[in-house]
């Protein structure tokens, strides 16, 4: 995932003819690192990912952004069944390897957005709001044992594969007139657990979002 | 005189005839110091390929007897041939005079399939000699779902239905994990004298054997995380693998 993100920002500047801004309309490409208020168990502590996005003419913005959001593993006891794991270093392995393990979910966040962006002297602005798709992928052994399947499904927040939900987003980039920069941005996802009245809700649902954008072409 | 030459071209052709007529089948002719020998081929002990090997020809006897105009060994030739294909060289380039196996993992190869491989040795004076052949098979596997109770998720197993292959045996796969327990049981059969003969395969290395009477099982652990082949030989029923964890 690292070297795809690097590569793909080396294409990014290289396409670039000229210095851009990152206000300007263009397309744009940036690796970030997503960092959970509140680990849950839709999105780890850390998510990994990025976005590529369009900055239309006055400012409009359409932007898609995955990042992954975790491995999860699970075993099996006698007597209490299926279980997942608060991490690796508690699975009662036998001995096995995280690599050799068969039993285990990955995370995925996929999110469409669109919105606006400017600048304010050095610093960029923007906002977003759209849908996110929190996805959960299964090990290949989910064929063969299919209460691990059943367990893997059942213990998360949704229940089920993908839960659809949506999400806003707002935040800044620096410098806003270079090819590349610094992005941080804040993301808060409703619908996706019904507990707004709880005062926890933001910090469950919330990423705090830290990345490098490069911006390719445009004027 | 013409008559007399036409006559005795006559003879010679149906002398000729009767000489060719006579002669051995060219496997026959050919000497084990003309030929690969001892050419084997992997009966059901890999998923996905089969492996041939033999042995060289014997060419000290050959040169002893042409010592000025010694014929090397060139190399070899795989030739594998079935009953829906035909023939067909596997081998784009000959192997080398050196070598004393190949491992045929083709695209066409399909479980359950019996092949007949030959292997051609090639000489340094252009002549060439076809090894008696052998045949070999990849294993074809059914799946089958685990569960923590055995009597779930169990399959049921007839050697003389599908997917039992060449030699009359039925094959399931499924994924163990390393260090787990597993229990192979033979839930029902179709009667109380059967017995079930188990093999436990996983990659390429047998991990256990068992002689299971009617609704009798064995309990192994998993010698490393993958693919394991449970092959069922003897009668038919229904036959259920269960996890129970770490050891």
């Amino acid at each position: 995932m690292y070297r795809v993100l690097v590569l793909l920002g080396a294409l990014g500047v290289m396409a670039v003819p000229r210095v851009t801004a990152q206000t300007a309309s263009g397309a744009f490409i940036s690796g970030e690192l997503g960092i959970g208020l509140e680990t849950d168990d839709l999105v780890d502590g850390i998510a990994l990912g990025g976005s590529v996005g369009y900055r239309f003419p006055r400012g409009l913005l359409l932007m898609g952004t995955y990042l992954f959001a975790g491995t999860d593993y699970y075993y099996f006891e006698e007597g209490t069944g299926w279980q997942k794991s608060p991490s690796w270093a508690d699975v009662p392995n036998g001995g096995s390897s995280s690599n050799d393990w068969l039993f285990y979910r990955q995370r995925h966040v996929v999110g469409l957005a669109a919105g606006l962006s400017g600048s304010v002297g050095p610093v960029g602005v923007f906002g977003t709001g759209g849908v996110l798709l929190n996805v959960l992928s299964l090990s290949d052994a989910e064929d063969y044992y299919p209460d691990f399947s059943t367990a893997a499904e059942q213990s998360s927040i949704a229940g089920g594969r993908v839960l659809a939900t949506t999400a806003i987003r707002a935040g800044i980039s620096y410098p806003a007139e270079g090819t590349v920069a610094g992005t941080l941005s804040y993301m808060v996802n409703f619908d996706r657990i019904d507990d707004t009245t709880t005062t926890s809700y933001f910090q469950r649902n919330s990423l705090i979002i830290v990345g490098v954008s490069f911006q390719a072409g445009g004027r | 005189m013409v008559y007399r030459t036409a006559r005795k071209r006559g003879v010679a052709a149906i002398i000729l005839l009767i000489a060719l007529a006579s002669c051995d089948s060219p496997l026959d002719v050919i000497t084990d110091s003309e030929r690969a020998t001892n050419v084997s081929a992997t009966d059901g002990e890999f998923s996905d390929r089969i492996e041939i090997t033999w042995t060289a020809p014997d060419m000290s006897e050959e040169n002893e007897e042409t010592q000025e105009n010694a014929v090397s060994l060139v190399g070899y030739d795989v030739i594998r041939s079935d009953s829906i294909n035909g023939s067909a060289t596997l081998t784009n380039d000959l192997l080398s005079a050196d070598r004393r196996s190949y491992v045929d993992r083709s695209s066409g190869l399909r479980h359950g399939v019996l092949y007949e491989y030959t292997v051609r040795a090639v000489f340094s004076d252009g002549t060439r000699g076809v090894s008696r052949p052998d045949t070999g098979y990849a294993i074809s596997a059914g799946d089958i779902q685990l569960g923590s109770d055995f009597t779930r998720y169990g399959r049921e197993y007839d050697t003389t239905a599908a997917p039992v292959i060449a030699n009359g045996t039925v094959w399931f796969q499924f994924p163990a994990q390393q260090g787990w327990r597993y229990e192979i049981r033979t839930i029902s059969a179709d009667s109380s004298n059967v017995v079930t003969d188990i093999r436990l395969l996983s990659e390429d290395d047998l991990e256990a054997t068992a002689k299971v009477a009617s609704t009798a099982g064995f309990i192994f652990t998993a010698q490393r995380s993958g693919v394991h082949y449970v092959e069922l030989s003897g009668g038919a029923g229904t036959v259920a693998v269960r996890y129970l964890g770490v050891e």
